[in-house]
């Protein structure tokens, strides 16, 4: 379980002040040569088949900019350890590449192959399993204010070994996501839960609750992600901004690494609506 | 073992002292406040017929020995009138001086005589002192007088921004500065997370702050000394004074125990800010505040004996709904006894306590958190005035230290959080020191010293055991640092030593003058500081916990070098300092990516040892006397950090590359000043301006999991815009106090007059209403306008 220090320390000084101003600023900023990103998480809901999966490829672009390009004719290929091949192919989204007859397996190791205008990116994962989700509930007096509707996500997590997981929450017709990484250090064995923390959710409004089962290197990855996707620079509070090295190696040429996971895990969703 | 090693080393002091003094008499005495009978630091003792001088120690102690003969002495002190006293010296005497404050009228000061040439004499240099009363005229944010904001406006020191805790010397961490409050460690020195100071600024007397050129009697902390003296009190009389802010209260009460003998003092300080939360619908249900206590007991037993009692307890509150709540704060306990075992030889023997707690409350979640640090600490220092240009001073210390990094527990039956306790950690710090001032020439005077300070980080302890001794592993696939696994555990027994270290830290200095107005000075010190905070944040944070030195994290240790020119014009009105310096620590603490530093019961896997440096140029123009005082200071500094790769195979961190240090500000300037108008109106003004705090903006971004993540490139490669502001403040002493015992004043002030938004962070993420990265602008302070009211009788 990670806290977000600066969060709950400039919540508290906001507290005391009531003072603080924000406003949106105009900044130059320095654009990179774009960089291949690889977003390879096999997801197997709990109950399907996992049949149908999807790898997206596009690039790193100006921060300002409102296009994420988008990487076409790559040719990609998971493997299972009796190395079956499972070819995902370009779908009509450029960038999609999609394969329809995968066979997910708890625990089997996977490995990622993909081969673009001559470089080999190449990466190996296990499928990881989920606890289920027992029940979703509301909570009308929940928050830090005690005057949010919050969601409360339970399960119970399986004692006597170390799991991570990662927990999504979204939001029908919003962009904003809210996401926590965990290991079960706090609750090892525990029944506890996941939370849902965007403020002034109102009646009617739809809610989906994804609890993914992770790897360890994974869980390290996503902490260091939904940190920075948070994006703050500079402040008392402020730590040092991460490089956030994924998994995936360019066997062609490692300097040139590309970002970007590959992923496994099975997961359990609900789908709530807020009464 | 260690004890009979010290006796011995003080019995062998001892007696070879006494073989210099032949044919010469000593005097000595005590200078205190005439009116309050307060001891006074550093007061310049000068006799013209042998151009000697001396000053007095921090309990007010002077003691001078010389040749049989006819002097002068003058006393004075920065607000007093001097004294001149005419003496034949053919014994041994004792005289002590009570020094009369002039008037309170600064104007009206004259310090043309005996202060001459001190600060050219003497070897100290990067030392700043300042007095209450000068801290007390500048204007601040919200009319809270704040220590440690003060230091602000000093050469070479800066801090992270509006609300940042802590301060940063010559390019150092704000870990790496020692705060003392009557010898006792103060571990954090913020309340509100970094908006006040901890010190309540009436029970303050006096404090100076070692940039370098550090004496012996200090050690632990790789950058700076902050020595903070309490008041002891008024023996004389008793009194009362106090103010009213807008953001908290103050009383503070003295008087005599018995008259001329012994005293009391009692302060403290709470805020109410919180109050105005009930008002809002919103906020009726949180609370913020902070308060502070401290209290001084002095009793002079005999001309030869005194006792003095401090202490200090302080918390900060905080609660939101009944979701939220964390209490944090230092309390310390003092207890010292100053004895003369001869007119030339002081003493002092202190036993000190002190401790830090934390404690967190996250109802929402069930969980509850606490962590803290104790520590227990006698010292013994000796100072030798062996004859007029000759003193020694040595001593020894030793610190007994407890830390709790945490504990962890449900804060109720259905919380599902499991209790869990951090390992507790031990360690005991004995140091030993000796130091000998002396005057080689009427134009060259050396400090010389060293320090020995040992390290023993002692069990019970289970201590986890790594492959190739390794706690940190390099995945050369990913490029990225990651925890090792243990591959076993040692037990250590309670009071088992796991690990210890030990290291000379020699400190020199000498000065070299030119003329009476003018002196060069060089410094050298080293410094070991055995505890390491655990935080990656640019300021410190109430949350952030201390670390002993182990098989893992290994001891800083400083070194710097710094050259100073030192001039007085036109009857020392005017005073000039340049320095310049050059520093580099070992050791510095640097955190992998994506560290967790919350509840890790092992901290070794998430940091790897990096180094430092950090070089300037300082410049310090002040005006010491008239109706307008003050200074203008400027630094141009550089600070950097450098974590190398420990194999060619590594990465380092930033590639491994030397990278500028949270604390690298380039341009630093502030202008501080004091007018007195006239019996009634006081003016003051501050204008700082500093290089942007050094930050990693964006180089890119890219799409993952839906989200918008930026990308970044070498770190700390940008900064935010240059920070500015310019604070006034007038003091209204109404003319009906004269002759009434009520006295009372006014305090207006307004902080950032020209409402400059400062960015306090610049946020780069997207705006998910309308799906547009932005950067969003942070600032915390526009113009505050204050009034508060000031009183005593």
């Amino acid at each position: 379980m990670k806290m977000k220090k600066s969060n709950i320390l400039i919540a508290l000084i906001l507290t005391f002040f009531m003072t603080s101003c924000e406003e949106v600023v105009t900044v130059d900023l320095d654009t990179q040569a774009p960089k291949l990103v690889i977003e390879a998480a096999l997801k197997w809901q709990k109950g399907t088949d996992g049949k149908t999966q999807t790898i997206k490829l596009s690039t790193t672009t100006s921060f300002f900019s409102t296009e994420i390009p988008t990487v076409s004719g790559a040719q990609i290929i998971v493997r299972n350890s009796t190395n079956t091949p499972f070819i995902f192919t370009e779908s009509g989204t450029p960038g999609d590449y999609v394969c329809n007859n995968f066979i997910p397996v708890l625990n089997e190791t996977y490995t990622l192959s993909i081969t673009l205008n001559g470089a080999v990116y190449n990466a190996t994962e296990t499928l990881k399993s989920v606890a289920p989700i027992e029940t979703v509930t509301q909570i009308n007096d929940g928050g830090i204010t005690k005057n949010e509707i919050q969601l409360k996500t339970f399960f119970t997590d399986p004692a006597a070994e170390t799991n991570y997981y990662l927990f999504q929450y979204t939001y029908k017709d919003d962009l904003y996501q809210n996401l926590a990484a965990s290991d079960d250090a706090f609750f090892q064995g525990n029944r506890f839960f996941s939370l849902s923390q965007k403020e002034k959710l109102k009646v009617g409004d739809q809610v989906t609750v994804t609890h993914y089962g992770v790897s360890k290197t994974y869980y390290n990855y996503l902490a260091i992600l939904i940190t920075i996707a948070g994006g703050s620079s500079g402040g008392p509070f402020q730590s040092p901004p991460a490089t956030v090295r994924g998994n995936i190696v360019n066997t062609t040429d490692k300097d040139n690494y590309p970002l970007g996971f590959f992923s496994a895990s099975e997961i359990d969703s609900k789908t709530f609506t807020i009464q | 073992m260690f004890l009979k090693k010290i006796s011995s080393f003080i019995i062998v002091l001892l007696i070879s002292s006494s073989v210099f003094s032949q044919e010469k008499f000593t005097l000595s005495g005590s200078i205190t406040d005439s009116k309050s009978n307060e001891t006074l630091i550093g007061v310049n003792l000068y006799i013209p017929e042998l151009n000697a001088t001396v000053s007095t120690n921090q309990y007010g102690f002077y003691s001078i020995t010389l040749v049989e003969g006819k002097y002068t002495v003058l006393a004075s002190y920065l607000g007093y009138e001097t004294i001149s006293s005419q003496l034949t010296l053919n014994e041994s005497k004792k005289l002590n001086f009570a020094l009369a404050p002039s008037g309170e009228l600064l104007n009206e000061v004259i310090i043309k005589d005996g202060n001459k040439s001190t600060n050219i004499r003497s070897t100290e240099m990067s030392i700043n002192k300042l007095s209450i009363s000068s801290i007390k005229k500048m204007p601040v944010v919200l009319g809270e007088v704040d220590v440690i904001k003060s230091l602000l406006l000093l050469p070479g020191v800066t801090n992270a921004g509006e609300g940042a805790s802590g301060f940063n010397v010559r390019g150092g961490g704000a870990d790496q500065n020692l705060i003392l409050l009557d010898e006792a460690t103060i571990f954090n020195s913020s309340h509100v997370f970094g908006f006040f100071s901890v010190f309540n600024p009436d029970a303050i007397k006096d404090l100076k702050l070692y940039k370098g050129g550090i004496p012996a009697n200090f050690g632990g902390r790789a950058s700076s000394v902050l020595d903070i003296y309490q008041k002891d009190g008024n023996s004389k009389s008793f009194h009362a004074n106090g103010g009213i802010g807008l953001v908290s209260s103050r009383l503070l009460l003295e008087g005599p125990i018995v008259k001329d003998k012994g005293s009391f003092l009692i302060a403290g300080r709470g805020s109410y800010a919180h109050l105005f939360l009930k008002l809002s619908e919103e906020n009726k249900n949180n609370t913020a505040y902070f308060y502070d206590l401290n209290a001084k007991l002095s009793y002079k037993l005999n001309p030869n004996n005194n006792l003095y009692f401090s202490g200090y307890f302080g918390r900060d509150v905080f609660s939101i709904s009944e979701s939220f709540s964390n209490t944090y704060g230092n309390t310390t306990f003092n207890l010292r006894w100053n004895h003369l075992f001869s007119d030339k030889l002081f003493s002092n023997f202190s036993m000190i306590y002190s401790d830090y707690y934390y404690g967190l409350d996250l109802n929402f979640i069930g969980f509850n958190w606490s962590s803290g640090i104790k520590n227990y600490n006698i010292k013994y220092d000796f100072k030798n005035y062996i004859s007029d240009d000759f003193k020694l001073s040595y001593g020894a210390n030793a610190i007994y230290y407890s830390f709790n990094p945490g504990t962890i527990k449900p804060t109720d039956s259905n919380s599902g959080i499991n209790a869990d306790q951090l390992d507790k950690k031990y360690a005991f710090e004995p140091s030993v020191y000796i130091s000998a001032e002396h005057d080689i020439s009427k134009k060259i005077a050396l400090t010389y010293g060293l320090r020995y300070s040992m390290f023993y980080r002692l069990g019970q302890s289970t201590v986890n055991l790594y492959e190739n001794n390794n706690p940190v592993t390099f995945n050369t696939d990913q490029q990225i640092y990651e925890k090792a696994t243990p591959i076993g555990t040692t037990f250590y027994g309670k009071n088992k030593t796991l690990k210890s270290f030990g290291n000379f830290e020699p400190r020199l200095a000498v000065s070299y003058k030119l003329d009476d107005n003018t002196a060069i000075k060089a410094s050298y010190n080293r410094m070991t500081q055995y505890l390491q905070l655990i935080s990656n944040t640019s300021s410190p944070t109430p949350l952030d916990i201390w670390m002993p030195s182990d098989q893992y994290i290994k001891p800083q240790i400083a070194d710097q070098v710094a050259f100073g020119y030192f001039k007085n014009f036109k009857d020392n009105m005017y005073s000039l300092e340049v320095e310049t310096y050059y520093k580099k620590v070992q050791n510095r603490l640097d955190y992998i990516d994506g560290a967790d530093l919350i509840a890790n019961d092992a901290i070794e896997q998430v940091i790897l040892n990096g180094r430092m440096r950090s070089y300037g140029l300082e410049v310090m123009l002040r005006k010491n006397e008239g109706r307008l005082n003050g200074w203008i200071s400027y630094t141009l500094s550089k600070s950097e950090q450098q974590t190398p790769g420990r194999t060619a195979e590594e990465s380092g961190i930033n590639n491994g590359k030397w990278y500028r240090s949270i604390y690298d500000k380039t341009h630093n300037l502030a202008v501080t000043g004091s007018y007195k108008q006239n019996e009634k109106w006081t003016f003051g003004a501050n204008f700082a301006l500093q290089t942007g705090q050094p930050v990693t903006y964006p180089t890119g971004q890219y799409s993952y999991l839906g989200l918008v993540i930026p990308s970044y490139g070498l770190r700390n490669a940008n900064r935010l815009p240059t920070y500015h502001h310019l604070d006034v403040s007038a003091t209204l002493t109404p003319r009906n106090n004269e002759g009434r015992k009520w006295k009372g004043e006014w305090v207006f002030s307004i902080y950032n007059v020209y409402n400059r938004k400062n960015a306090a962070s610049i946020n780069f993420s997207q705006n998910t209403e309308t799906g547009v990265n932005e950067a969003v602008k942070t600032s915390i302070f526009g113009m505050v306008p204050a009034v508060s009211y000031n009183f005593k009788f």
